[in-house]
């Protein structure tokens, strides 16, 4: 470990930490621009770094949005990040009453005790996890990649999961455009050259988050003003003793849930507060223990996230997935290989989200005075320089002016999937995965002559198959009960 | 307005006949048979959703948003290919029309300046890069 700290803390990784914190927290500051559309538009400048350094900007990025959206909701009642929605309530009446300084304090404090929990907890659980690489063969893998899918489909779900796999199906297409690694024949690409790769990642994450999100927020909602708050500092570190102990239970709750496939980091603050209220019955008119407890649980899930996309390569949202897609990339392949064959990237990820804490706590509570005054910056001059960003993203990532037409029509569909509220992570978590789970299924089948009855033999497909039935039954149960309630 | 069902139903039939239409015509991508069940899947769930006519529910998909990337990223590939500056400012310019609205002559060159500040920025880099 003290070595590959030492391996990690030259000043290019730290350096590239702090600018991902950085932007982070400008990113988790505006409403209406997710970590998700800057993540992928800053894929680019991070895939030309090394791997640690790219992985630790865009981990920033992530990361810093979660502690920029509080601010926000404290500040202006306006959630920045969906994940701070609970927030609002106790932190926004803190603020009211002339307490913004202690609300936006706790909130840095319990984000730090959440996000360095749940690191810790990555360190001990993802090595033991990435024993599992020894066991898992083509088939396992198949069946992995399938209950990915499924999972996915489960939290991104906003009504039927079919319509979640489907969308995982319909990116699995979409990402066998190009070359076929097994065969090498160039396939669906009407003998287009700038199809022969096949559809530029870059492009694709660009126009679904970034370009597609900005469509669907100004027509659904116009441009936004805000108003300007006065910040007032107290004598905070009295209350320090009243921010521990929500921020400890906000932060194993958020780390858990964070853990669990379908957690998620919204769902987590939720929990939390929900379950601060048997502690704190002042929840609600403005209490610190309310604040903590959500933005505790809130990076501690954002963190704990990492655990199954290092250790089994499954993505938990969309920031996760176009991470995924980074790391591929930059020649990272998370699953359970990462800790055994490229140790000295899983650590420096580790030492970088450490570091990264202490940064953000740093950077957001002494210095809240001149983010809050980002918010003055009128979307009217960020939204098309977001779009000139984007361009310039994805055409400096190969100087292919034919991968802006890529942009332009998956911009389209995008703005679609979103109005329609289809599942836009399904369908990129597809377009990662789908490549290698034909791979996987193509080489199973080759191994067993045809037989499919290799996918249920050995204890870790029918465990997995086991996960994935159960999972479904449950959805499907809920979704039966849900359905006769309100017919009745 | 729009029927959502429709809607879906025909982004999934589109997109799913991109490929099918692909097998028809290529003969070397009829070797590959998961691409191929995964588009008969997609195709027939998008006709589905378009026959079944389920939901009453309606989306707003306004014909300018859905044009917009269109004509903005299609205005940048033609000008891209002659200047990158020239073509990253006219993304902005273009969405600023868009965006800024009442129009505000100060958000606008504050826009205007970072953009071109940002593009040749990037081709100093490149220029310097080449040199």
């Amino acid at each position: 470990m003290i070595e590959y700290l030492q391996h990690t803390f030259t000043f290019n990784h730290v350096w590239y930490t702090v600018l991902g914190s950085v932007i982070g927290t400008i990113i988790g500051l505006i409403p209406g621009l997710g970590p998700a559309a800057v993540v992928s538009m800053m894929l680019p400048f991070a895939i030309g770094l090394d791997p640690i350094s790219g992985i630790a900007l865009l981990s920033g990025i992530y990361y810093g949005s979660q502690y920029g959206g509080s601010t926000t909701a404290i500040l202006f009642n306006i959630p920045g990040e969906s994940s701070s929605i609970m927030t609002v309530r106790d932190g926004h009446l803190m603020a009211r009453r002339g307490q913004a300084g202690l609300a936006i304090f706790a909130a840095g404090i319990s984000s730090f005790i959440g996000g360095v929990s749940a690191t810790l907890l990555l360190i001990f659980l993802a090595p033991p996890l990435s024993d599992l690489a020894f066991l898992l063969g083509p088939a396992e893998y198949t069946i992995l990649i399938l209950l990915a899918f499924i999972i996915i489909s489960v939290i991104a779900a906003r009504g039927s999961i079919v319509s979640g796999m489907m969308m995982s199906l319909l990116g699995c297409l979409v990402g066998m455009i190009g070359v076929d690694v097994s065969t090498g024949v160039s396939r669906f690409s009407l003998g287009q050259d700038f199809l022969y790769d096949g559809i530029n990642f870059i492009a694709l994450s660009v126009a679904m988050f970034a370009v597609a999100e900005i469509m669907y927020n100004h027509a659904s909602h116009g441009i936004t003003r805000f108003d300007n708050i006065t910040v007032k500092f107290s004598n905070l570190f009295q209350h320090l003793r009243q921010i521990f102990k929500p921020a400890a239970r906000g932060s194993i709750i958020g780390t858990l849930l964070g853990l669990l496939p379908g957690g998620g980091i919204t769902i987590s603050s939720y929990t939390a507060y929900a379950y601060e209220s048997r502690y704190d019955k002042t929840l609600g008119t403005g209490s610190i223990g309310g604040v903590s407890s959500a933005e505790a649980a809130n990076n501690a899930s954002a963190h704990s996230g990492y655990i199954p996309l290092l250790s089994i390569g499954l993505p938990e949202n969309a920031v996760m997935a176009i991470m995924l897609g980074a790391m591929m990339i930059m020649g990272v392949m998370p699953g359970p290989t990462l800790i055994n064959e490229q140790s000295d990237v899983f650590w420096g990820i580790v030492v970088s989200m450490l570091v990264g804490n202490i940064l953000l706590l740093v950077l957001n509570v002494p210095m809240i005075r001149i983010w809050t005054s980002l918010l003055k910056v009128h979307k009217s001059v960020l939204y098309p320089i977001i779009f000139a960003l984007s361009t310039l993203a994805v055409y400096s990532a190969r100087n292919n002016p034919a991968d802006i037409l890529v942009l332009a029509t998956i911009s389209v569909i995008g703005y679609m999937m979103v109005a329609l509220r289809l599942e836009a992570v399904s369908f990129i978590v597809g377009f990662i995965l789908g490549p290698k789970f034909e791979t996987m299924l193509t080489r199973s089948l080759t191994i067993s002559g045809g037989d499919v009855s290799i996918f249920y033999t050995g204890w870790i497909n029918i465990m997995m198959l086991s996960v994935i039935t159960i999972t479904l039954t449950y959805h499907i149960i809920k979704n039966r009960i849900i359905n006769s309630n309100n017919n009745t | 307005m729009n029927n959502k069902n429709i809607m879906t139903g025909l982004l999934y039939v589109v997109l799913s006949s991109y490929f099918l239409i692909q097998y028809i015509l290529i003969e070397s991508v009829r070797n590959f048979v998961v691409p191929f069940w995964i588009a008969v899947v997609c195709f027939t769930y998008g006709i589905f959703n378009i026959i079944s006519y389920r939901s009453s529910e309606v989306v707003n998909l306004p014909l300018r948003y859905v044009s917009l990337p269109l004509i903005l990223f299609g205005l940048a590939y033609v000008l891209v290919s002659y200047n990158t500056a020239l073509g990253i400012v006219s993304v902005a310019v273009m969405s600023s029309i868009l965006f800024n609205r009442p129009f505000d002559l100060r958000n606008f060159l504050i826009m205007l300046v970072t953009a071109l500040s940002v593009a040749l920025l990037y081709d100093l880099l490149v220029l310097k890069e080449l040199v």
